[in-house]
């Protein structure tokens, strides 16, 4: 089969599963729907794995969407390396999901709906890689959010995840406004918005509209405006704040879409658009992507929601990947956001699995023991979380690596004055973070510790280092019990979805996926395809592995202090309690936007707003000075009370012409007619039958008539 | 090709109209079905038409050409009045726009029990007025089609109406009727300054024509006439020309409706029956929009391109403030009515930005726009004929009780915010792209415009949000009345939800009939 009908059979299908799946309405069907769209993302996989693997020529199929006079846009596949791999990832990822959901949600009633609304943001996200041209990005690009919209509302009767869902959505609209004026731009000044169309040489030079830029400039504006869209999509900075929220979604739907695949779109876009980057705009993003980093990673640490942590490490791990494409490591880059897909899926599955487990708690300090209870999920989320610290034998050592490198290139290229060193001292602060926190996190919920009573927890946080080491040897311990033949085998049979989907995320995220090596990332096969730099700074491993050793201490500590604080009900003041508080809550930028956004729409109904819950309908009277009631009653006051003042106007002006009417045209024409009435009476009397009279009359008459004509002619 | 076929589109529905007036009160139940199979004969034609149409021809097509009126004015001229008909690209896409909502609201009719035999001759009489507005190409014709309508649409509306109806019928023909005037003043104005050239030479006087096609040929001005482009004559201290513009653009700009003109609309919509507020919004704003380009643009090409700004800023004010009172509304079908005004916003933007890419995309949104409003009007509709109110605060968790209604509110919803794949997406991103390179706009106007489309997807979103999703709750009295959709709602917003998929996704349908009467324009 050539390309082309691969493609479109690929795509067909999850189309089809999402039809079909919707249309389901008998419950028994209902519940093999999670199986169907097994069926089919294992059909989507064979297909695409037929697909040859471009090596140095792009293949690309164009065909007539629309034209409008000169300007044409085509709907135009595009395969290149990038897309390819993209591909394949989204495909296996949404495989190991779609297994994990037949389980996790195989009570719902909904669960056909929600297997539709995966497949239909399989479609889309497919479709999002394969697009040729800006616009057809965009169309995916809000087919992708749309999904997303729908998978963070899947269960409507909630009101948080309603809320979660709208902001979602009207976040990546404000995005998605900035993308749209970034297509204009980069239409006005490249007269064409294929990808392949973006070279210096289609430079239009004479641009108009913006007198205060060069053409340097202009391109430079454009990249930003398009990074809008991507800083909305791939949640950075300043508009991260929807995807903490969007965590009230399903879980798996929250690994697939806001860990693994969907969020990296922003990624994807900056790495098509990346011969275009102008070194002003490269820094720009560069220094965004670092920032959001830092400050999600600092956010992580203070999260006690399971899933919350995992929703702040993504915003951070994108920061990353971010900061990669503005240094022009798109290679980099894009091999992490490659690992970043298994690992944070892993994690996420396996967080979904926990909350299943614990029956929707999701607060981490609740949990604790589960090394026992989940060991299977408890090794896969180890995997998982070295590969997101970057240990060795991970795959994420190797792409952490790599990108790392290319930030202290970066950063030092110029003096080590430039703002540009920034980049890679916020990328170092990053990885010590993100050590703490998973740490943390690993703690919190896996390891052992006795809650109650009170004084036992006081116990075991003091020999801190006698509960790791006791921890270790339970895994060792389980692992002993289950080396015996018979147990293996039991083990094996043992395994409940949750495990196969997870353990199968996390052996994909172990090194040999990508490289043969363990220990470089120089000879990952993946960066072969792309430009890379040749400095390689070895040193790097080694600070972050020293990095992670300072970070588990301070943070295995720490976190028993916490727990302990905790189950003491021990709380912070002053100071310290002000500035944890602040961290937590992400520097506070949420409640900014609600504020702002309040301001907006508190007039209609202050109980369902999208960005702030917690408003009372009293407040509905009080609500005199929002912006859209201002309006309002501009409506009312200004603009119809005008047309009242015209109409009554009219009416008095009508008023004043009908008792002229009356009293004066009328009048007269009353008059007339009373004169002629009178007139009549008295030529009635004059009809007194005598001939003669009439004989006079009419010869008076004639005379007169003769006269007037004599008259006048 | 004097085939007759366009005629038949007025004639039909005028003669079904008569039809039903003539027969006596005990066929009550037959005039709906009469009605209907009128307008599924208009279907049939239409496709007669669509097929028939030959895309890359430029110029009129279907031409039906009778002499009707000569009027001999003094010794010297002839004053020539014909029955022209004929259709281009920009008319086809508006009657085919106009058949299918017609015979959607034909069908939503169904559920007028007062007084229909008036009721069912009004609306088939409406059709064949706003038909034959689309198609005359002669402007004394279309000015008697645009008058015409006002008829059956002031009664369609207070008789037929809500509470208010009688202030919302006298307001809309008031606004409705100040706009024509304008109109005609133009219109008398460009028919004594154009000349048809080749009657004059046959009759050996001066021929003063309506056609278009010689009021849109600036060759045939005459020298020294009111609106000679040389010798500008003055009108209150403006030039001649620049004040017929402007008159043509208040006058189509009410019928749009352009703020600060608009405020008839919601009074309209909220009284009107759904069936009319459907042709409503469905079409009658559209001829607003055909006017604009055909003879406000037709007409005065030189001078319409001077005012591009100001289109585009009336363009923009009326995307914004509609899109902000839509924000404040509490009655569905009053924020329905207000996005109507935002949207056709993007079709004035579209306008004023005077080249193809915006042209093209003014008409495709207001395609767009007839079928999403008509899908929005029936949605409040439906929640009305439940239950006779409309308030968005009564309605929660609708999704619950009613699935199929929620999936096809979805797709008018998203279909209006512009989510891409719906056909709302297309005529939006095209006007602003159009307004974006036109090199007369400062960018200022659509980039403020783009904040138009975020403004819808709040207000619709939000709606959405509070009306479908969570807890089912509504009042005690309404909760057995909302059952999900009947055969008849699913067919009316089933059709029109898959042609805005249809043309979101294959957008080409359309522009491929309208590219080139645009191109042709410039």
């Amino acid at each position: 089969m050539n390309p082309e009908s691969i493609i479109f059979y690929n795509l067909f299908i999850y189309l089809v599963g999402f039809v079909l799946l919707l249309s389901l309405n008998n419950s028994v069907l209902k519940q093999l729907s999670g199986w169907i769209s097994i069926i089919i993302s294992v059909l989507g996989i064979i297909f695409s794995s037929s697909l040859q693997v471009p090596s140095t020529e792009n293949f690309s199929v164009s065909y007539n969407w629309l034209h409008l006079g000169d300007t044409r846009i085509n709907f135009k596949i595009l395969i290149d390396n990038q897309t390819y791999f993209m591909y394949i990832l989204v495909q296996i990822i949404a495989f190991f999901v779609k297994l994990f959901s037949t389980k996790y949600l195989e009570h719902d009633d909904g669960i056909n709906r929600y297997f539709a609304f995966l497949n239909l943001f399989v479609f889309s996200m497919l479709g999002l890689v394969l697009a040729g041209n800006l616009l057809q990005l965009y169309l995916f690009w809000e087919l992708v959010g749309f999904c997303s919209y729908l998978l963070i509302g899947f269960w409507y009767t909630k009101k948080s995840a309603n809320s979660a869902a709208i902001k979602a959505f009207l976040i990546n609209r404000m995005g998605d406004a900035f993308l749209m004026v970034g297509i204009f731009l980069l239409f006005l000044i490249y007269g064409n918005l294929d990808f392949d169309a973006f070279l210096p040489e289609n430079l239009d030079k004479t641009a108009f509209g913006f007198p205060f830029l060069t053409s340097e400039g202009l391109q430079t504006l454009a990249v930003l405006m398009v990074f809008g869209g991507v800083a909305a999509k791939s949640a950075q900075l300043p508009l991260q704040i929807w995807l903490p929220d969007a965590m009230e979604g399903p879980t798996p739907a929250s690994a697939l879409i806001h860990a693994a695949t969907m969020v990296v779109a922003g990624v994807f876009l900056l790495g098509r658009i990346s011969p275009i980057i102008t070194p002003d705009a490269g820094l720009v993003i560069a220094l965004i992507g670092g920032l959001t980093s830092v400050l999600a990673a600092t956010s992580a640490v203070f999260q006690y929601d399971i899933k919350k942590v995992l929703a702040y490490s993504t915003i951070s791990q994108l920061g990353f990947m971010v900061a990669g494409m503005g240094m022009g490591a798109v290679g980099a880059s894009f091999f992490h956001l490659a690992t970043h897909a298994f690992f944070k899926a892993g994690l996420f599955l396996c967080a979904g699995a926990v909350i299943n487990y614990m029956h929707h708690e999701q607060d981490m300090r609740k949990m604790g023991n589960l090394i026992l209870k989940l060991p299977v999920i408890f090794y896969a989320y180890l995997i998982c979380a070295a590969s997101l610290i970057g240990l060795p034998f991970t795959s994420g050592f190797l792409s952490k690596d790599s990108l790392l490198n290319a930030a202290v290139a970066f950063g030092t290229k110029d003096r080590i004055t430039s703002i540009k060193i920034l980049v890679p001292v916020m990328m170092g602060i990053t990885s010590f973070l993100t050590s703490f926190y998973m740490i943390r996190q690993l703690v919190m919920v896996f390891f052992q510790r006795q809650e109650s009573p009170v004084d036992k927890i006081i116990s075991s946080t003091k020999r801190t280092f006698d509960g790791a080491i006791k921890s270790f040897q339970d895994i060792l311990n389980a692992d002993n019990e289950s080396l015996g033949e018979e147990k293996v085998i039991n083990f094996v049979r043992n395994l409940g979805v949750f495990d196969v989907s997870v353990l199968g995320l996390s052996i994909c995220s172990t090194w040999f996926l990508f490289s043969s090596n363990p220990f470089s990332f120089e000879e990952v096969w993946f960066l072969e395809v792309f430009q890379s730099e040749d400095i390689h700074f070895s040193w790097i491993p080694i600070a972050v592995g020293l990095l992670f050793i300072v970070a588990l201490l301070i943070s295995y500590n720490t976190t028993y202090e916490e727990l302990r604080r905790y189950y003491l009900g021990e709380f912070k003041t002053g100071n310290q309690r002000k500035l944890y508080r602040l961290m937590k809550n992400h520097l506070y930028i949420d409640q900014f936007y609600k504020t702002i956004f309040s301001a907006f729409i508190k007039s209609r109904d202050s109980s369902n707003m999208p960005l702030s819950a917690s408003v009372s309908n009293e407040n509905l009277e009080a609500s005199k000075f929002e912006i859209t009631s201002y309006f309002q009653r501009v409506e009312t006051n200004i603009v119809d009370r005008l047309i009242l003042k015209i109409t009554s106007l009219v009416l008095s002006l009508s008023e004043y012409s009908s008792k002229i009417d009356d009293k004066i045209v009328d009048g007269l024409v009353l008059k007339i007619s009373f004169g002629l009435k009178n007139l009549g009476d008295k030529i009635r009397k004059s009809q007194s039958g005598q001939v003669q009279l009439y004989v006079l009359g009419m010869v008076v008459l004639i005379l007169c008539i003769v006269f007037i004509k004599i008259i006048i002619f | 090709m004097q085939s007759g076929l366009l005629s038949s589109l007025i004639i039909l529905p005028l003669i079904a109209s008569m039809v039903i007036l003539l027969l006596p009160e005990s066929y009550k139940g037959s005039y709906r079905w009469i009605a209907l199979i009128v307008q599924i004969l208009l279907l049939i034609n239409l496709g007669t038409l669509i097929s028939g149409f030959e895309a890359n021809h430029t110029g009129y097509q279907f031409l039906e050409h009778f002499e009707w009126i000569r009027l001999t004015l003094g010794k010297t001229s002839i004053l020539s009045i014909d029955y022209i008909v004929g259709i281009d690209g920009l008319s086809l896409s508006m009657v085919a726009l106009s058949v299918v909502v017609f015979f959607i609201a034909n069908i939503s009719s169904f559920s007028i029990n007062k007084k229909e035999k008036a009721y069912y001759s009004l609306f088939l009489l409406l059709t064949a007025t706003v038909i034959g507005c689309f198609v005359a190409i002669d402007f004394f014709l279309f000015f008697i089609f645009f008058e015409f309508m006002l008829l059956p649409m002031y009664f369609l509306i207070g008789i037929w109406g809500g509470p208010n109806k009688a202030y919302a019928s006298l307001k809309f023909i008031i606004y409705t009727l100040v706009g024509s005037v304008m109109i005609l003043v133009v219109m008398i104005a460009l028919a004594m300054s154009n000349v048809d050239e080749f009657f004059t030479s046959e009759y050996k006087r001066t021929v003063f024509s309506f056609d278009f096609r010689i009021l849109s040929d600036q060759a045939n001005l005459l020298k020294g006439s009111l609106l000679n482009i040389e010798n500008p004559i003055k009108i209150f201290g403006v030039n001649a020309r620049d004040f017929m513009f402007i008159l043509l653009f208040i006058g189509f700009g009410i019928k749009l409706p352009m703020v600060p003109f608009h405020t008839w609309l919601p009074d309209a919509h909220v009284e009107a029956p759904t069936p009319i507020s459907v042709v409503l919004a469905g079409i009658l704003l559209k001829i607003g929009g055909y006017g604009l380009i055909r003879i406000a643009y037709g007409f005065f090409p030189d001078i319409a391109i001077n005012y591009g700004l100001l289109i585009s800023i009336m363009g923009l004010i009326s995307i914004l403030y509609g899109g902000f009172n839509a924000l404040a509304q509490k009655d569905l079908k009053k924020l329905i009515a207000y996005s109507s005004i935002s949207h056709m916003g993007f079709v004035l933007l579209g306008i004023g930005a005077f080249n193809i890419e915006g042209f093209n995309g003014a008409i495709f949104q207001m395609f767009s726009h007839g079928l999403l409003s008509s899908m929005l009007f029936l949605i409040a509709g439906v929640l009305y004929e439940r239950t006779k109110n409309r308030e968005i605060n009564n309605f929660k968790g609708l999704a619950k009780t009613m699935p199929i209604f929620t999936v096809l509110v979805a797709i008018a919803f998203f279909g209006s915010l512009g989510l891409p794949s719906l056909s709302g997406f297309i005529g939006e991103f095209f006007t602003l792209f159009g307004s974006f390179q036109a090199s007369t706009i400062p960018k200022v106007i659509p980039i403020l415009g783009v904040l138009g489309i975020v403004l819808s997807a709040i207000y619709l979103l939000w709606t959405f949000q509070k009306m479908f999703f969570g807890e089912f709750w509504t009042k005690e009295e309404f909760k057995n009345n909302l059952t999900d959709l009947d055969q008849k709602e699913i067919i009316m917003l089933g059709v029109l939800g898959v042609l805005t998929l249809i043309f979101g996704i294959f957008p080409n349908i359309l522009f491929d009939l309208i590219n080139p009467t645009v191109i042709q324009l410039f």
